[in-house]
This record gives C-alpha cells, structure tokens and sequence, in this order.
C-alpha cells in the first residue's frame, strides 16, 4: 500500500476581497513507502499549502489525504516537516532543539542521547551541540532542523524548501547528505523546491503544479540510481523539459486570454 | 544570516577630546554654582553649594536619620514592585492561555490603566491608611499593567514558525506555553520589567511627598519646608541613584537568563 494517498485534493480560501480562491485544484497523488518525490512549479502555485495539509497543518476543503490508508486529520508523530527556516528556538542549543520532539513526547532520557548521538553525527554537527542558533551558519542550522525531524523516526518526512535560504555550494552539500540519509534511512520524502535542478537530481519523480489554481500538470520519472552525476545528460535534459513545460503552460493561457 | 557579533566583546573605551569636554563642562558647571551661591548672587534657598549638598547629606547618614527612611522606601519599592511582576507575568499567561479571560478582563485592565495613579493616591490613602500599604498598591498599579501587556504582547507575538515546529511535534498546550511561549517572550516581558522599574520609584517618593511618616519621599518634603535646599538636591541624587541602579538589576537579571542566546 502506498505510503501517502491524496485523492480529489482541493483546497480553498476566502481571499481579502472575499471571494473564494482556489489554490490547490484536483490533486491525485499516490507516493509509495520509500519514494522520494519532489514536487516544483512557479511561486504561488500552492506548493507549500500541499504540503501543509499532507503534515496536517492546514485542513483542506474537499478530497482525501490517507497515510498508510488513515485519513490525516492533524499532524502525527509519523510524519517530520522540515521548514524553510529551519526555525529552530533561538533560546535552546543546537542539541537541545533537536532534542525538542523527544522532550514534547517525554522520552527517556537515555534514549534521547543515544538517537541524539546518532543524528548528530549523521547530520555532521559534532562538535556545534552546545552552540546557539545564532552561532552557526544557515546551512549548520539547517542540519540541525533535518537532524530534528528526524530523530524523531517518522515514517515521512516532508520538506519545504529546506535549502532556498542557503549559498549555493552548502546546499550541493546539503543534497548529497540527504541523497546519503535517505538512502540509508530509507524514509519517504515529499520536497517542495523550485529548483528544478534540484528537484531532478534528488527525486526518483518529480511533479510540476500548474500556477494558481495548482494542478498536476505533469509528472517525470528520474529512474536514475544514486549518488547521480549532477552533469548527467538525461536529468540536465529533464530539467530543461521541465522549464519548457512551465514556460509552455503559461504561454497556453496567454493565448487563451487574448482570442 | 549568522549574528556572528554574538561572541564580540564589547567596543573598548577610549578617552577622546569630546569626553574631557564634558567632565570640564561638569566641573564648570559645580564650580559655577559653588562661587553663585557662596557669593550671594543666588540665594541659597533657590540653590546649594555642592560643598553644601555633600555636607548636608553627610550629616543625613551620620545622625542616623537617611537609613531608616531609606529602607521603608525600599522596603515599599520592591513589595509592590515584585507584586506588580509576579500577578503581570501569571496573568499575562493566563490571558494568552485562555482568550475569553482576556477578552472579559482587558475592558477593566484598561480603565483602569488609563486613570492617572496619582490621582488615585487620596482614595488609596482613605483605604489603607498613610502608612506601607498605600505605598505598595500604588507602586503596584505603576507597575501592573506595563508588565502585563508586555507580557502578553511578547506571547502574542511568537513568531508563527515556532508554533508550527511544537505543533508538527504535538506539543500540548501546556507544553506549548512553557517550552515556547514563555521563553519567545522572555526579552519582551523583561522590557516591561525594566520599564516599571523605572517608573516605580517615582511613584513611591510621589506618594510619600503627599502624606507619609517616613520615607525618602517624606524626608525631602520635610527639607523643602524647612528650606534645606541642600538636603532637597541630597536626596534628588540619591533617589535617581536608587532608580538608576534598580532598573540596572534588572537588566543583570535578564542578562543571566538571555545572555546566552541573544544580545542583552
């Protein structure tokens, strides 16, 4: 059975003029246990609400969205976000936020050192446990917030954006230790990006939402195996077939609009 | 980005050509005064010599009369002053914890905010004598509500993000109030106890001018009648001093708890 099912997905909102708007259109997407998916498209499209009713953070409006076949009502333990800011507590150390799930689910003590151990280590931050936020660099403390969900072991993990707010060479950095993590978690991974770069060289399926209203509007399947060549031909050429389609795409209701 | 300035140490101090202008235009300023009034020019009911000012609060502390007086002062500053925190602070919370609390106290909160406390002074007087009791609920009222609604405001305003992380990690509410909110707040409620620090002496030296047996307050009113302008400037000093230093241990006390993580 599929890990994450969303069916009929819609999702609306009352805009500030008071008419209803729909961000998300329609949305059918069945992502299996294991799968890496990554879903791009323009700014606006909805990207990030989808994600937010998949963690159970917003409700939506209308459809289904089952994890292992049970309705997602609000958030779960089964399933770790990681936000574009990493948005870790600026008054606890590095250590400390990342032990902040396991505090909220009163883990044993013990426990949480042993998981701590590992994911530190795993996310690289030895050695930075004791430090505070403002003492590390936005790719460290983003580690720390990938180390927080994950310690918590959740079936799913679900990324928004995690490595928009970061330069260039820390976030191939930061691609390469997740493809490594994942590979060694073996999680399942819903990645919001709009970098298609990005988007081909980690997903195993990559998923482009219309603008506003987002739908689906297209699906590509990346049956690379891992650590891929970021110089690859065929991803270099999917993701130029990607920014064709949003290109084309938009051009479409252009031509709709003027005849 | 990273606030590497964290770690910085502090700018160190030089001593410039604008720094010994002051202290000169400082000592002009006392030398001035000294020669105005030692030769008559200004009379020495409107002005005191700093020799004078030093002599007559030397006497103040070695007769025995300034400590007693200083300690019902303080004594009334930090009753009502730590009153003033703790019901701010809990009620603060509760505020935030439970809405409707808020929504059916604040119409009184700011009512009675919004009346000047020293107006309210000859009621208070009327109910709880002209003794300690006084002094404390109306250093109590200067204080309440600043630390109330900063510390509601510092709750309110944790940023949107961290409840998203407590709530992705199902974070119950009590949880939420006392891993989250309360440390999000910690520099705003810290604002508000600094801020009525501040106020809180005035309010008790005010209230003892008015009508007192004792106090700082009391003693400088009892100096302005006998037309002991000296002693008057005496304890304007010391009362700012008090003021200066009281709002500094706050600052301290925040500094322990956020240092830290933040600069104070």
């Amino acid at each position: 059975m599929p890990t994450i099912q969303i069916k009929n997905l819609y999702k609306s909102y009352i805009n500030s003029d008071g008419e209803p708007t729909n961000a998300l259109e329609n949305i059918n997407l069945e992502i299996k246990d294991g799968e890496f998916v990554c879903v791009v498209g323009p700014s606006g499209c909805g990207k990030s609400t989808l994600l937010e009713i998949v963690a159970g953070l917003l409700s939506h409006t209308s459809g289904e969205v089952l994890l292992d076949g049970v309705p997602v009502t609000g958030t779960s333990r089964d399933i770790g976000v990681v936000f574009q800011d990493p948005s870790l507590y600026p008054w606890r150390t590095i250590k400390k936020n990342i032990a902040f799930g396991m505090d909220i689910a009163k883990i044993p003590k013990q426990e949480q050192e042993e998981r701590l151990t590992k994911y530190i280590s795993l996310m690289n931050l030895v050695g930075f446990e004791n430090k505070y936020p403002s003492q590390l660099s936005g790719g460290m403390r983003q580690r720390a917030g990938i180390a927080r969900a994950l310690v918590m072991n959740p079936k799913v993990i679900l990324m928004d954006e995690p490595f928009s707010a970061v330069d260039h060479l820390t976030r191939c950095t930061l691609q390469d230790e997740l493809i490594r993590l994942r590979q060694e978690e073996k999680k399942t991974v819903l990645f919001i990006t709009h970098d298609l770069n990005e988007a081909v060289y980690l997903a195993d399926r990559v998923i482009l939402l219309t603008p506003r209203p987002g739908k689906i509007q297209q699906e590509y399947r990346i049956d690379l195996p891992y650590p891929r060549n970021r110089d690859d031909a065929f991803l270099t050429h999917t993701a130029a077939t990607i920014m064709t389609d949003i290109t084309t795409g938009s051009r479409k209701d252009d031509v709709e609009y003027y005849i | 980005m990273a606030q590497k300035s964290n770690g910085a140490k502090a700018k160190k101090f030089t001593f410039t050509w604008i720094n010994a202008l002051q202290i000169l235009t400082v000592a002009a300023l006392l030398i001035s005064m000294q020669v105005a009034v030692s030769s008559g020019a200004i009379s020495k009911v409107f002005l005191a010599t700093p020799t004078d000012i030093v002599k007559s609060g030397w006497g103040l502390i070695t007769d025995g009369t300034l400590f007693p007086h200083l300690l019902v002062t303080l004594k009334e500053v930090f009753t009502g002053y730590f009153l003033a925190a703790a019901v701010g602070i809990i009620l603060g919370f509760l505020w935030v914890l439970f809405p409707k609390l808020e929504q059916y106290m604040s119409v009184f909160c700011s009512a009675i905010m919004a009346v000047p406390k020293t107006a309210i002074l000859p009621l208070l007087i009327l109910w709880f004598g002209i003794g300690f009791q006084s002094k404390v609920v109306l250093i109590f009222l200067f204080g309440v509500f600043t630390i109330l609604y900063n510390t509601v405001t510092g709750a309110k305003q944790c940023k949107v993000e961290y409840m998203k992380v407590a709530s992705v990690f199902e974070a119950s509410r009590a949880q939420l109030v006392f891993k989250v909110m309360i440390p999000a707040a910690l520099p705003s409620i810290f604002n508000g106890l600094r801020l009525s620090a501040a106020t809180a002496l005035t309010g008790v030296v005010f209230a003892e001018m008015q009508s007192a047996r004792e106090g700082l307050g009391f003693l400088l009113s009892q100096a302005q009648n006998n037309l002991a302008t000296a002693k008057v400037f005496f304890i304007i000093i010391l009362v700012t001093l008090i003021s200066v230093l009281f709002v500094r241990i706050i600052a301290g006390v925040e500094y322990i708890f956020c240092h830290k993580w933040r600069k104070v």
